[in-house]
């Protein structure tokens, strides 16, 4: 498979339109340049709860005039990346074009309201007690510093990093420099997890016309499951993502996108993927900063849940094409999508050719 | 809030008694009604897990979401139990900051409180023992 054109709008809060309409905008401009798709895949999360919509594949369809075969796709806050991985399945099924959509919104309404959204990626005998998106992540990142003896020091390092690369990224959502001590000293979420961990509620839309014809970025995928019960869980190991790479033999990647919602998920990502050795995945981010989350990642490009996984892979394909941020130009790249941790991840692997 | 009797109802034995329904075959054990193992095909059958455990990891959330207002900042932990099974729950009875290791004993309490119904949902949850 591989990559025609890819669009994104700029990830932060768009007040004044719909996600039906952010979309339909996006994926116009993909579809003017790459021609009518066999089948349009749209992935959102939020977006049925904030706008209390549950049917925005049909419409996205309608206001780009298709007649063509719709899907909508979920899996979690991996939801982008299952979306890009059935794309491959349909276009290896014999189809020329497939255009896939990701578009959430998270600003709608206060914040509390997102938090009690976001909870529904939890199964519900262990959202019931009020744990949130945050506080799973709070209980891994425990676990982890005691068992890797990292600091809450060394873990600030992350979002550090990832905003460095935002500040030079056009679509990113937060784009200002932030230091340790800034990390260390903003309010608290969940401890031990702050603000400054935490990715930022966004809005936002990205499309790709994925296609059997050659082109200049050529992209694989691959993906696998775990548990999504958190307590029968190694919260400190994506297991999902260690077979998803396997699976895809383990390439070698220039930069990487890895879903980092908050700082832990994308330390053990790396770890997960076998980018980083266990427990040292700070480390390889102290030493590689620019081959990771070129974009800013989720913390600070941002994090329109359902939309993430396919900005990461239209982030790719600019990485490839044009050059991406502080990483600049590159032959090679890997995406790293995942539901809650871990419950599934969807990888791609994209090259120059 | 949408406190549900339905929910409460069919999730009764796990919330109350940490009861989990478990296959003879292959040992998994499930936290709500199943009756036969999805993946072997047997009648499952319910056991009660122990009531005593260790903290594993812990957190204080305090950006809570929408309905659990008046229950913030909340704590929720991550608990191992005596027979190696593990599970989360919330915390209460927190007096000073949870410790990694601290011992824990399961307590029902009050969870959720429907303000526009005056539903009230009950769950175990953990206290320091």
């Amino acid at each position: 498979m591989y990559v025609c054109h890819a669009e994104v709008t700029p990830v932060c809060r768009l007040y004044e339109k719909s996600s039906a309409a952010l979309g339909a905008e996006v994926a116009g401009k993909v579809i003017r340049e790459c021609g009518e798709p066999d089948a349009l895949i749209v992935s959102t999360y939020l977006s049925r709860m904030q706008e209390n919509f549950h049917n925005i594949g049909a419409l996205i369809a309608e206001y780009l005039g298709l007649e063509t075969e719709v899907y909508e796709v979920s899996s979690g806050d991996g939801s982008g990346g299952a979306a890009v991985s059935l794309a491959e399945k349909l276009i290896k099924s014999g189809m020329k074009r497939v255009l896939v959509v990701g578009v959430d919104k998270s600003n709608d309404f206060q914040h509390k309201h997102a938090v009690k959204q976001l909870q529904t990626l939890i199964a519900p005998y262990e959202a019931v007690y009020g744990l949130t998106y945050a506080g799973a992540h709070a209980l891994a990142t425990r676990i982890y510093m005691k068992k890797f003896n990292v600091s809450e020091e060394e873990l600030a390092l992350w979002p550090v990093v990832m905003h460095s690369h935002a500040v030079h990224v056009p679509h990113a959502m937060l784009r200002f420099p932030i230091t340790v001590e800034k990390v260390l000293k903003s309010q608290v979420v969940a401890s031990p997890i702050t603000l400054l961990h935490s990715h930022p509620f966004s809005d936002g839309a990205a499309a790709i016309m994925f296609t059997s014809e050659s082109t200049p970025v050529e992209v694989k995928t691959s993906a696998s499951s775990s548990k999504l019960t958190l307590a029968e869980r190694d919260l400190t190991f994506m297991d999902s993502a260690k077979k998803a790479m396997e699976k895809l033999g383990n390439p070698e990647a220039e930069a990487f996108e890895v879903h980092d919602p908050f700082t832990i998920a994308g330390v053990i990502a790396l770890e997960s993927m076998g980018i980083a050795e266990r427990g040292k995945a700070l480390k390889f981010l102290e030493e590689n900063q620019e081959a990771v989350n070129p974009s800013g990642g989720l913390k600070a490009r941002g994090h329109p849940v359902g939309a993430t996984g396919v900005y990461q892979v239209a982030e790719g394909f600019l990485a490839i094409t044009q050059g991406l941020g502080r990483l600049g130009k590159v032959k090679s790249f890997l995406t790293q999508s995942s539901n809650l941790l871990g419950a599934s991840t969807y990888i791609t692997y994209m090259k120059e050719v | 809030m949408e406190i549900s009797p339905a929910h409460i109802w069919r999730n009764k034995h796990y919330r109350y008694r940490f009861e989990v329904n478990v296959c003879p075959k292959c040992g998994r054990a499930f936290r709500e009604n199943v009756e036969r193992c999805p993946k072997c095909g047997e009648r499952t059958t319910r056991v009660r897990l122990p009531l005593n455990g260790k903290l594993l990891s812990w957190t204080k959330i305090v950006q809570v979401p929408d309905g659990y207002e008046d229950f913030a900042p909340m704590y929720v932990g991550l608990v191992e139990l005596e027979d190696g099974n593990r599970v989360i729950a919330k915390l209460v009875d927190v007096l000073e900051e949870p410790k990694e290791g601290q011992e824990v004993e399961a307590v029902l309490r009050r969870i959720r409180v429907d303000g526009q119904s005056g539903l009230i949902e009950y769950a175990l949850c953990f206290r320091p023992s």
